[in-house]
């Protein structure tokens, strides 16, 4: 009984750092878990890059660790996760339960079509909001959904998600640079902006504040550095492409 | 009618942007109509005191700090509303323009315009920071003490 809420608080504060949820917020969705399975002395450390959780049980001593490679961000499921920790901390909920519906929250993501279309909306959204017009609104569509297409590839084919960022915005920088070729009265600027917002790293760069003030050095410092690098990276792609054949403004 | 078509951009932005990372239903609205807020205030304030830092920080604060009472309200993490929230915020053009000097050789220029966007994004963390800490220090006392009177008012 008491394994399946080890097992319960494991999966889920793993799963909350897997989807981009604060640090505090994993350790302390694990220590509810396992205080309300009855546990005297209940001790966790998560990091980005790991999790450990040691519980005495009855006089018995139990530890787990587990290792965390991707991340990704995902808002929904952190929301579900924060719900169903709250449940059964609260004791609605059965661990099993609870399990089940972790395991099922994989399954159950959005179609990557329908994902790729309201990325191109936000990102032609926020061309017009810098300026731009119908046609640049048109453009900035089109040439979301091809790097969005190319983004999606490359992080299938390489984990890092600085490398498919870097990708993401330098199709964005070429394919608006085609596109101004062809279009001269076009303005290659907000189209660029506009696809390259959606890509900056907010969630990294909010989540290293927010571990940083509760105390958790080593995760906001390692965010922090995530969210710099791929910032850095998102910047020299568009750089690289601009800096090619020389710049006309 | 610009004002109307940047607002209701804005908006969209911030919704889509929500909506592919797909957000809770009941949070996605709140956050972009506080993006949208956010953005105002950033707007405004830049338009009078010709100070962007101030105006980053004030917009970033008018979106966070009711993202942090919202959190509490509809029972989701705080982050998942501050991400959808700040992003119309977020310095994409700063960081275009000076790319695109340094792609020009122009690197006086460039290192100019990455030192304002470096400041720029510290104003906003700054504004991050103290709604974060207003949150845990202020309200989360405040909603206990709500909670607890709806617990004996129950029982």
């Amino acid at each position: 009984m008491f394994d399946e809420y080890l097992t319960l608080s494991l999966k889920l504060s793993s799963a909350m750092l897997k989807n981009g949820g604060e640090t505090y917020r994993a350790e302390e969705c694990a220590r509810n878990i396992l205080a309300s399975g009855g546990a005297t002395e209940i001790e966790v450390l998560a990091l980005p890059t790991g999790l450990s959780v040691t519980a005495v049980h009855e006089g018995m001593v139990y530890t787990r660790v587990l290792s965390l490679k991707s991340r990704d961000n995902n808002l929904g499921n952190i929301d579900i996760l924060n719900t169903i920790s709250r449940e059964v901390s609260a004791g609605k909920l059965l661990p099993a339960e609870a399990l089940e519906r972790i395991s099922q929250i994989d399954s159950a993501r959005m179609r990557p079509l329908i994902k790729t279309i309201f990325a191109c909306i936000s990102a032609a959204s926020f061309t017009v909001m810098f300026g731009g017009g119908f046609y640049e609104f048109a453009f900035s569509l089109l040439i979301a959904f091809i790097s969005q297409l190319f983004i999606a590839f490359l992080s299938k084919i390489g984990s890092l998600s600085f490398f498919s960022n870097m990708g993401g915005s330098m199709m964005t920088a070429v394919l608006a640079r085609i596109c101004c070729g062809f279009f001269p009265e076009l303005n290659m600027a907000v189209i660029i902006i506009g696809g390259i917002i959606p890509l900056l790293p907010g969630l990294a760069t909010i989540n290293a504040i927010r571990d940083t003030l509760y105390g958790d050095l080593v995760s906001g410092a390692a965010r922090g550095v995530e969210a710099l690098l791929s910032a850095i990276s998102i910047a020299a792609g568009i750089a690289l492409v601009l800096s090619i054949g020389g710049v006309s403004v | 009618m610009n004002i109307v078509i940047s607002i209701i951009a804005t908006f969209a932005a911030a919704l889509f942007f929500g909506m592919q990372l797909s957000a809770p239903k009941r949070a996605v609205v709140i956050s972009a109509i506080l993006g949208l807020v956010g953005y105002f205030v950033f707007f405004i304030c830049n338009e009078y005191t010709d100070n962007e830092y101030l105006a980053a920080f004030l917009g970033t604060l008018a979106a966070c700090f009711p993202a942090e009472i919202f959190a509490r309200i509809i029972k989701t993490p705080a982050t998942v509303i501050i991400f959808i929230s700040v992003i119309p915020l977020v310095p994409g053009v700063m960081i275009y323009q000076s790319m695109l000097f340094f792609a020009q050789n122009d690197f006086t220029e460039g290192s100019y315009q990455i030192m304002r966007t470096f400041i720029y994004s510290g104003a906003m963390a700054i504004a991050i920071t103290i709604s974060t800490i207003l949150g845990k220090q202020l309200l989360a006392p405040i909603f206990k003490k709500i909670r607890e009177k709806k617990h004996t008012n129950k029982a």
